[in-house]
């Protein structure tokens, strides 16, 4: 790798590094392997750097690749344990809207990101679809359920602070 | 609040409290991941070595002697001093006040500086660029050919103000973005007027801005509105 390429790849991953972390945090909501992830997501980034580099968005491939990894890593620990015990966890300190989180942890993982894609990063279907590797109207079924299950989960939360 | 908008924002306080001060947190995690590449990297580096030096090792011992030096490209603004920003519009002085447009594409830019520049360079650049000067200010407008501004580049519209004395200008930039820079800060170009439009070429600044500026003639598309953007306004 030339010296032109590694301040090339040390651009994207200066600039890109902080939101692709932040993106997969969400997901996986756990900050610590979040890091590690974007970091894995960053090493294949690098890997592949000859090819990437040419691409219109580098820092859309190395969230892709983010992102499907925290789908994986949230799909096997929900195998380990119920979607329901991972949203009673504890919570996390550094979470202004435990409520929130809560609810996004009880959806199925695919849901998760399709939600963290859609309503943070602001993608449209199509480039969610990209990303999670299946059609758009999957995507659109993951959004519609996930926005459904969360809208009654917060609800039953306000509820219950009210109770 | 809608559903929507508890969600937008829910996830946006998330993301963005347990961030801690980013460029330093950054700063650790650019040392780890660094620490996880010094092999391959290595490995990369010392075959890339290697080659060139057997490379030119052969043909030093083919042709006898050793080959001189590559030439050693001058440094940015190596060759004339930069000029001192200008705080407000200079002498307008001859050069011809107007709309000026052309476009560079990708292929353009990359042939041009592509020895040097990041690829993303060529997309965050390529398009129809207008310059409007007057009065002593100047404004530019790219209709980038992408979609979107690569991320670490700035936007693409620019103003500042330039000084002519002769066939010489000095520009400065006002236009200042969170990321990147959407030109230097100061430099110093002469001009020639053609049959139609204006011919560049930048004396004092990197390749970049001297290709990007100067690589073709400006095509004078109009007469400059009566305030040409107001840099600082």
């Amino acid at each position: 790798m030339g010296r032109q390429d590694r301040a090339d790849y040390e651009w994207v991953f200066r600039a890109a590094f902080p939101r692709v972390h932040r993106t997969v945090t969400l997901v996986l909501r756990d900050r610590d392997r979040a890091e590690e992830i974007t970091q894995e997501a960053f090493l294949k980034l690098l890997q592949n750097w000859r090819k990437v580099s040419c691409y219109e968005q580098p820092e859309a491939w190395v969230r892709r690749v983010a992102i499907r990894m925290a789908v994986r890593e949230v799909a096997r620990e929900s195998s380990r344990r119920s979607r329901e015990q991972a949203a009673r966890r504890p919570q996390s300190p550094a979470e202004p809207d435990p409520g929130l989180a809560d609810a996004l942890a009880a959806l199925a993982p695919r849901q998760r990101a399709a939600v963290v894609l859609h309503y943070y990063e602001d993608l449209p279907v199509l480039e969610i679809a990209r990303v999670l590797n299946v059609s758009e109207s999957t995507v659109k079924q993951h959004l519609h359920r996930a926005r459904a299950r969360m809208a009654r989960l917060l609800t039953e939360e306000a509820g219950d602070r009210v109770d | 609040m809608s559903i929507d908008d508890r969600i937008r924002a829910g996830l946006t306080a998330n993301a963005d409290f347990p961030a801690p001060p980013v460029e330093r947190h950054l700063e650790v995690v650019v040392r780890r991941h660094r620490r996880r590449l010094p092999l391959m990297v290595s490995v990369v580096l010392g075959a890339v070595a290697v080659l060139v030096v057997a490379t030119w090792l052969a043909q030093a011992s083919r042709e006898g002697h050793p080959q001189p030096a590559a030439p050693i490209p001058p440094a940015e603004g190596a060759g004339t001093t930069l000029p001192e920003p200008l705080n407000g519009p200079g002498d307008p002085g001859l050069l011809p006040a107007g709309t000026y447009r052309y476009s560079l594409s990708r292929k353009e830019i990359r042939d041009g500086i592509v020895t040097w520049a990041p690829p993303r360079f060529a997309v965050a650049n390529a398009g129809a660029w207008t310059w409007t000067l007057g009065g002593g200010r100047w404004s530019y407008e790219l209709d980038l050919h992408a979609k979107e501004t690569p991320v670490g580049f700035a936007g693409n519209t620019c103003e500042g103000y330039y000084d002519v004395h002769g066939s010489e200008v000095d520009f400065t930039t006002v236009t200042e973005y969170q990321v990147g820079d959407c030109a230097s800060k100061t430099w110093k170009a002469t001009w020639r007027q053609v049959d139609d439009g204006l011919l560049m070429d930048v004396t004092t600044d990197g390749r970049d801005l001297d290709f990007l500026f100067g690589a073709k003639t400006w095509e004078r598309v109009g007469r400059p509105p009566s305030t040409p953007g107001r840099p600082g306004a």
